[in-house]
């Protein structure tokens, strides 16, 4: 197993490449917080501030005392939740359907569902906030959660990656053992597609907690706003202090992170339990 | 089998949330945002539902009014600016959800004014009674043509004065004492003679795009684009030729930094450019991008009188249901009175020139711009102000002049080419 | 139970499997649409409204606020004949489209690939770094890539006037416009598109990469024998949703500027535009209407050239 060993010049070149690749990937993080602990006036200068000052703390005060930064942030945290535990439980369910499951029309509802990814989204504003307004949620983190409950991304993702990492013996011998379509998902499927799950776990977590298209034209009420369009109402239309908005900003990130460790070991959790194939 | 059972749960809860919801959809589903459900006690108690972007300075005379009124409960809803509008748009295109009272931003209204079908008009409460507390050019705005519908009470305004570096007029041998610079600069054609003297003798440019000029000189007329029947007179318009050949002549000037871009800052406080065009609003602008540059700055008259840049209007959405409650807050929060308050605290330039007069107006000091009085050249250019008459599509036609002038400061078309580019693409729009 | 061999009872043994197969079928059917069904209840409350209304609509000149007037087609002929502009967002989208998808698949193919290898040390790391563009918010974003590509101040210029060479112009040239966006989409999404390889490459058991390297095939070889061959369905997604993805590009564009000649506007942004700064929402869905089915044909033709992929 000591294949590699014998070419030792690539593998520091590969950790300088990955090294260049994550530097030029967190920069504009570290930056966001390099702003959001100075002064808006040090930011503006030429050539700007790079390393971190001593403002934060006055930053997020002021954060703090512009919006309802933790109720904003809960009503995140439960729209985000309940979103990404049902998106994984619905479309791990369906993409097992779909691939591994005969029934007629399957191709053709597929192909249909992958079309809908296609339609654009923005003109979808005001015929959804009629449907909305008629089921009455507006102000209602309903609004939010429901209609995004399954998505065709989803679905698509999970019936790829079932298709890669579930083999049909699996299937075939779960059946023998007399288990019902329900049971040979839930017992055979899932488990062998953890870092699949996780995938789609971190990015429908992610892209829930950062949307706020949607989100602002259905939570108007201060007390449903989600922690995006509270941040938003902290640019002033004259001017913007970009040091707030950017502390404010960089807290509000820190919950994703915390996500994204949570799923991380099940990135290669599969690994290990590739075992299960054999 | 229990794990089918699970399932089957899974989706009853999905039809649940949207099952049991349909029943509540009838207690707040046609009230429009102001749901106050029944309200048990009182029956003249009234919420008013208000949206409001962040920034506008209106928060402790909104307290004072439910003070004064305990029956009034006021529900501000902020936006960001941006996305306020596209908020207001969207309700009153869905037929639901509006506010008993929404701002509406000076470069949003024309779109807006289009259907009067969506608003109140303030005449039927008794608006005619405060038309004489505004600036004459400001109510015409906030009013249809023909006078006969207004659509909001106006709150602040954005006189245009010109901000100039004291240092780099004195080193380019120029006046630097706000009278006679004003004097010497009193036509755009001396404008661009001395913004040259400037560029020869220290290298900085006068100003920073000619988009910008472009801007300042077709807002000095009450005619830019549309006769007041409506009709395009695009081409024939002496104020729109000569705006455009103003910042065609003056290129040689300008720093070919729009405001918007990142690099205004930095241009700003490097002295790349000298003058800068701008309302009150944009004073904290400069004090925050270039703090270096404090005591450099003195402010004198535009070239030709001034224009408006900025300010909105307090609308009454028709879908709200206590317009009469909304109009007797509304111009109670902008009255005379009140709008000299909010500018005491906020700076927001009051849009009732009968305050213009009080000491707290005249004598509003800033050490960053070397004045002691700062609301008196403001107040002065109010008055200055022209009516200017905007139609619909005027938005539209701004940006295609200011995008034509920027494809010709960026070398990427002639100006002959830009304008009749222009021209095209206007007449296509305006047919559609 | 089953495998207690029994010969007399072969025949009942065959009956029963028959049985099973039948009624698997069945039950098969049952549960496949069930299990199908959430998706398409959604899609049936929320989605299927506001496509026909889209349609609908699009034979109308509607300004949102007032009353509708019917125009038949006049909106796509319009598009069709009459407008500049669209032709030329369409050309702007493919453009950017083509300069950050390619590199940026393969780029994501690639890190991935690297992010797998056995010996590699902190790779929980590695791949929390990648996956931080995605983290970072897009106000931070568009600061940082603005004092990039500033023209008199930004950092890019400041380098190249270093050694010698003439500052570009960003906002005012297609080119500079083209490649600053693309950059800023290829930022934003080579890390995604890796932790998604990633999370495929967790599928591939490690039997076929120790089989392979005792049969001689070098890492390339077996990148190319093994790993892109094994990763097909994961790469027709990342295929399909970076067309989709690319063809609907709305953030960046609007963050950077579309520039004096529109030579950043794209098809969404060009949408976007007329239906909400402009109100024209008739020809605002016709646009959407013409954007869904360019986007469902290039999407055909890239899956089809994607599946071209030899399988495993």
């Amino acid at each position: 197993m000591k294949e590699v060993g014998e070419k030792k010049l690539p593998k520091i070149l590969l950790y300088i490449f990955l090294t260049i690749s994550a530097l030029l990937s967190i920069f504009p993080f570290y930056w966001m917080f390099v702003i959001g602990s100075n002064t808006t006036t040090a930011v503006n200068r030429f050539p700007p501030a790079v390393v971190p000052g001593g403002n934060f703390g006055a930053n997020a005060a002021l954060v703090f005392e512009r919006i309802d930064f933790f109720g904003a942030i809960l009503n995140s945290i439960i729209i985000s939740t309940a979103v990404t535990a049902s998106v994984l439980f619905f479309c791990s369910l369906a993409g097992f359907a779909f691939s591994k499951l005969h029934f007629k029309g399957r191709d053709a509802l597929f192909i249909f569902l992958l079309a809908t990814m296609m339609i654009p989204p923005q003109l979808g504003l005001i015929p959804n906030f009629m449907i909305i307004s008629a089921l009455g949620w507006l102000d209602d983190l309903r609004a939010v959660i429901v209609p995004a409950m399954v998505t065709a991304f989803g679905v698509f993702w999970m019936r790829q990656y079932m298709s890669t990492a579930v083999p049909y013996e699996l299937i075939e011998a779960a059946r023998i053992d007399g288990c019902s379509n329900f049971r040979t998902y839930w017992n055979i499927a899932l488990p062998a597609v953890r870092p699949g799950l996780a995938t789609l776990g971190i990015f429908t977590f992610m892209g829930t907690w950062n949307d706020f298209l949607w989100p602002l034209i259905v939570l108007k009420d201060r007390s449903v706003h989600t922690i995006q369009i509270a941040l938003r109402t902290l640019n002033d239309v004259y001017f913007t202090d970009y040091s707030m908005v950017l502390a404010g900003t960089f807290m509000a990130t820190i919950p994703i992170l915390i996500v994204f460790l949570i799923f991380n070991k099940q990135f290669i959790a599969g690994i290990t339990d590739g075992a299960v194939k054999n | 089998m229990k794990k089918f059972l699970f399932m089957l749960g899974c989706l009853g809860l999905l039809f649940g949330l949207i099952a049991c919801s349909s029943e509540s959809s009838t207690d707040n589903g046609d009230t429009g945002g102001s749901g106050d459900d029944g309200g048990s006690g009182d029956p003249e108690e009234v919420e008013l539902t208000m949206w409001l972007w962040p920034g506008m300075g209106l928060d402790e005379k909104i307290a004072e009014y439910q003070e004064l009124n305990p029956h009034i409960k006021i529900n501000v809803q902020e936006a960001e600016y941006s996305d306020h509008h596209t908020n207001l748009l969207t309700v009153l295109g869905a037929g639901s959800g509006a506010p008993d009272i929404a701002g509406v931003e000076q470069g949003h209204l024309q779109r807006f004014k289009e259907f009067p079908e969506q608003f109140h008009n303030l005449l039927d409460f008794g608006a005619a009674d405060i038309k004489d507390d505004f600036l004459e050019w400001r109510w015409r705005e906030a009013s249809s043509p023909d006078g006969e519908f207004v659509f909001g009470v106006p709150t602040d305004v954005g006189p245009m004065a010109m901000a100039y570096r004291i240092d780099i007029f004195e080193e380019a041998g120029l006046p630097t004492d706000p009278d006679e610079v004003s004097a010497k600069l009193s036509t755009w054609e001396d404008y661009i003679a001395a913004g040259r003297q400037v560029k020869e003798r220290t290298g900085s440019n006068m100003y920073n795009f000619i988009g910008d000029m472009f801007n300042a000189t077709r807002e000095q007329g009450e005619l830019q684009y549309f006769d007041a029947e409506g009709n395009l007179i695009i081409e024939e318009s002496e104020l729109i030729r000569r705006a455009w050949d103003l910042s065609i002549e003056s290129i040689d000037i300008h720093n070919n930094t729009p405001r918007g871009e990142a690099e205004w800052g930095a241009a700003l406080a490097a002295g790349d450019f000298a003058t800068v065009f701008l309302p009150p609003w944009m004073l904290q602008n400069i004090k925050n991008n270039a703090p270096d540059t404090a005591g450099l700055w003195n402010i004198a008259l535009m070239p030709e009188g001034s224009g408006n840049w900025g300010g909105s209007l307090l609308t009454l959405p028709k879908q709200g249901e206590h317009p009469q409650e909304a109009y007797d807050f509304i111009s109670w929060l902008m009255s005379p009175e009140n709008q000299l308050d909010i500018f005491k605290t906020y700076g927001n330039f009051p849009s009732t020139p009968s305050i213009y007069d009080d000491p707290a107006v005249q004598n509003h000091a800033d050490e960053f711009f070397n004045r002691d009085d700062l609301g008196a050249i403001f107040s002065e250019a109010a008055q200055l102000v022209d009516f200017v008459y905007r139609s619909p599509d005027t938005g539209t036609i701004n940006t295609i002049m200011g995008d034509a002038l920027t494809t010709v400061a960026d070398g990427q078309a002639t100006p002959e080419e830009a304008w009749d580019n222009a021209m095209q693409e206007v007449r296509r729009q305006i047919s559609r | 139970m089953s495998n207690v061999p029994l010969s007399t009872e072969n025949s009942l043994k065959n009956r029963k499997k028959f049985r099973r197969k039948y009624s698997q079928k069945a039950s098969d059917r049952k549960s496949g649409y069930l299990f199908i069904s959430p998706f398409f209840i959604l899609f049936g409350i929320f989605g299927v409204f506001p496509l026909l209304f889209t349609a609908y609509i699009s034979f109308h000149r509607w300004n949102v606020l007032g009353t509708k007037e019917w125009v038949g087609f006049r909106n796509y002929q319009l598009l069709f004949t009459d407008d500049p502009l669209f032709w030329k967002s369409i050309g702007n989208t493919f453009s950017i489209w083509f300069l950050s998808t390619i590199p940026q698949l393969i780029a994501a193919l690639i890190i991935a690939f690297l992010l797998n290898q056995a010996f590699l040390k902190g790779k929980a790391l590695f791949r929390l770094g990648i996956f931080m563009p995605n983290v970072t918010s897009v106000v931070a974003v568009a600061i940082v890539f603005s004092a990039m590509f500033g023209t008199q101040y930004g950092l890019i210029n400041y380098v190249i006037t270093l050694f010698g060479l003439e500052p570009i112009h960003w906002r005012g040239s297609y080119f500079g416009t083209h490649v600053a966006i693309s950059v800023m989409v290829m930022w934003r999404w080579v890390g995604y598109n890796a932790i998604i390889y990633l999370a495929g490459l967790q599928s591939i058991s490690k039997d076929l990469y120790e089989a392979a390297t005792i049969d001689g095939a070098n890492k390339m070889q077996q990148l190319f024998y093994i790993t892109i061959p094994m990763l097909k369905p994961i790469i027709i997604f990342t295929v399909l949703q970076s067309t989709i993805g690319g063809m609907q590009i709305f953030a960046e564009p609007l963050l950077f500027g579309v520039g004096g000649n529109n030579q950043g506007l794209t098809v969404t942004l060009y949408l976007y535009e007329e239906a909400f700064s402009r109100f024209a929402f008739g020809y605002a869905a016709a646009i959407a209407w013409l954007l869904f089915f360019i986007i469902i044909i290039f999407s055909l033709i890239n899956v089809l050239l994607a599946r071209k992929i030899k399988s495993a």
